[in-house]
């Protein structure tokens, strides 16, 4: 009993101190949604398994729990309604029949089974997406993207988009603070005119930019290339052995499924 | 083509003249409706190793286009004359073995501070010329990370190598950049407008930690006052023509001089004289 207490109470404490970086988060959530997508229709006990899995990744992610949850259903409402047609649309067993004047609707048996196997996995792809992003934050996640080897010259550009889009929301308040300064009278038509010109003002004012910044990154010896350096790969055992584990379990799900052990 | 130098000449320009390409016109992209316009006549001065100058002159005098110049960062076609770094004539085949000498520091930090990290903005130069040199110092994590605290110590900020710049203070920003070119130890540095936009206190800590490099350092501003603190020696350019090239006290107190190339006095003797 008291050795039982003792190795809880360490995997509470390594739980407390590990800190699992971003490439391996990535490797994790990238596996599991491919192994998720790869389910085929109407396996909804895999589907479970995954969503057990998806919860425990968002714990060991440290994600705050209540957060991926708003975030997930909010962001589950846009593959729901893109989906709602799906039951209708399928060929099957006709399971309902409407007859409105000129309208035959029918839902099929494998309409619903498509549907509801498209929600699931939405839900769980969310749900996962949304632990990985909430759990890192931005530069730790382009900084995973270097590590896992995406192109240097696609993660640069990412990284410049993402650091000037502060920048451009910057610029943008400013110019509408002006606009409203100087509209007298409450008028949407002026304000919305105004704004089409801001739009195009931030458009000359972002070349401007672009220049200078490619004229900075010259005058430090720029070639073309883009050379990095990683950093903060701490714990590197841990956290190997976790992608170690997690592709264990996945393989192990996918046995599941092949061999049809829950069916 | 090699110069016959000084020891101590670290820069020289020879009869340098620039002009823009603008359009009279909007929309007319004919031949006729294109003029030059020129930006800098003539302009001839030598710069010693160490030496601090500071280039003034009234909005549009040329001062940025004239360090845009001499760091090579700008259309060379409309450039006649010649300029000179550490002996070697700077053009196209010299270009980037000479900008390893020089740190360019812009008017907006926004423009330089491009990465998502101060460490990344910081270690940039750095990687760059490393790799450039296939220093295999430059893919040493620990040689990088330790450049890049020193550099940052250098301008008295620390432990912010994780911070986002857009999130740091104009000042901080100002900072950061200056330790952008600092971390590969160029002989020359250009600063574009170094005190624009800074409170006093920042200003004031900012010119003395410039005064302290002990490098050579040319700066462009149209604050008098940082002109009169920082360098003993100043350039006043008006409307693209050098006007005065000699000692800073000197020019800096001579009122009608100064209004004559549309400057003032600086303010610590505008009451004063008046």
């Amino acid at each position: 009993m008291g050795r039982t207490a003792s190795i809880l109470e360490k995997i509470v404490k390594t739980y407390g101190t590990f800190n699992i970086n971003a490439r391996v988060k990535l490797i994790i959530t990238l596996t599991t949604l491919f192994f998720l997508v790869s389910t085929s229709n109407g396996n909804y006990y895999v589907l479970l398994l995954y969503f057990i899995l998806g919860i425990l990744i968002s714990i060991i992610f440290k994600a705050n729990f209540l957060f991926v949850v708003k975030r997930t259903f909010l962001l589950f409402l846009f593959p729901f309604f893109i989906s709602i047609f799906i039951p209708f649309t399928n060929k099957g067993n006709i399971l309902l029949k409407f007859n409105i004047s000129f309208l035959n609707i029918t839902i099929t048996d494998n309409g619903i089974t498509i549907f509801l196997t498209v929600l699931l996995k939405s839900f769980i792809s969310i749900m996962l997406l949304s632990s990985m992003v909430i759990s890192t934050s931005d530069a730790e996640l382009l900084n995973g993207l270097r590590k896992i080897h995406v192109p240097s010259v696609i993660v640069t550009i990412i990284f410049i988009m993402y650091r000037y889009f502060f920048v451009i929301k910057e610029e943008s308040h400013k110019g509408q603070l002006a606009i409203k300064s100087r509209i007298f009278k409450k008028s949407y038509k002026t304000l919305n005119k105004r704004l089409a010109f801001l739009a195009g003002n931030l458009l000359i004012k972002s070349f401007d930019r672009a220049e200078n910044i490619y004229k900075s990154m010259e005058s430090r010896g720029f070639d073309g290339n883009f050379y990095f350096i990683e950093r903060n790969d701490n714990s590197k055992k841990l956290n190997w052995a976790l992608i170690i584990c997690f592709i264990l379990i996945l393989i192990s799900i996918k046995i599941i499924e092949f061999l049809k052990i829950l069916a | 083509m090699e110069v016959k130098v000084n020891n101590d000449i670290i820069i020289e320009v020879r009869n340098l003249s620039y002009a823009y390409k603008t359009s009279k016109r909007i929309n007319d992209k004919t031949d006729a409706a294109v003029e030059f316009k020129e930006a800098l006549k003539d302009i001839n001065f030598t710069v010693a190793k160490g030496e601090k100058v500071s280039i003034i002159g009234p909005n549009g005098a040329g001062k940025s286009t004239l360090l845009l110049n001499l760091a090579g960062l700008i259309e060379h076609n409309n450039r006649n004359g010649e300029i000179f770094i550490l002996g070697k004539i700077l053009n196209d085949k010299n270009l980037y073995d000479l900008r390893e000498n020089i740190g360019f520091v812009f008017q907006d930090p926004n423009d330089q501070l491009f990465s998502v990290s101060v460490f990344d903005d910081v270690a940039f130069g750095l990687i760059n010329f490393l790799n450039k040199k296939k220093d295999p110092r430059g893919q040493n994590k620990e040689f990088i990370r330790n450049k890049v605290v020193e550099s940052l110590s250098m301008v008295n900020l620390s432990g912010i190598e994780n911070d986002m710049p857009h999130f740091l203070s104009f000042g901080e920003k100002k900072l950061v950049a200056l330790a952008t070119v600092l971390s590969y130890n160029p002989e020359i540095l250009f600063l574009d407008e170094p005190s624009s936009n800074l409170d006093p206190k920042n200003r004031k800590d900012f010119i003395k930690l410039i005064k302290g490099l002990e490098k050579t350092i040319i700066i462009a501003t149209h604050d008098l006052d940082l002109a009169y603190e920082f360098s003993n020696r100043t350039i006043v350019l008006n409307k693209g023509q050098i006007v005065f090239d000699g000692n800073s006290k000197s020019v800096l107190q001579d009122k009608d001089f100064l209004k004559s190339n549309n400057l003032d006095l600086p303010l610590m003797f505008n009451n004063l004289i008046e």
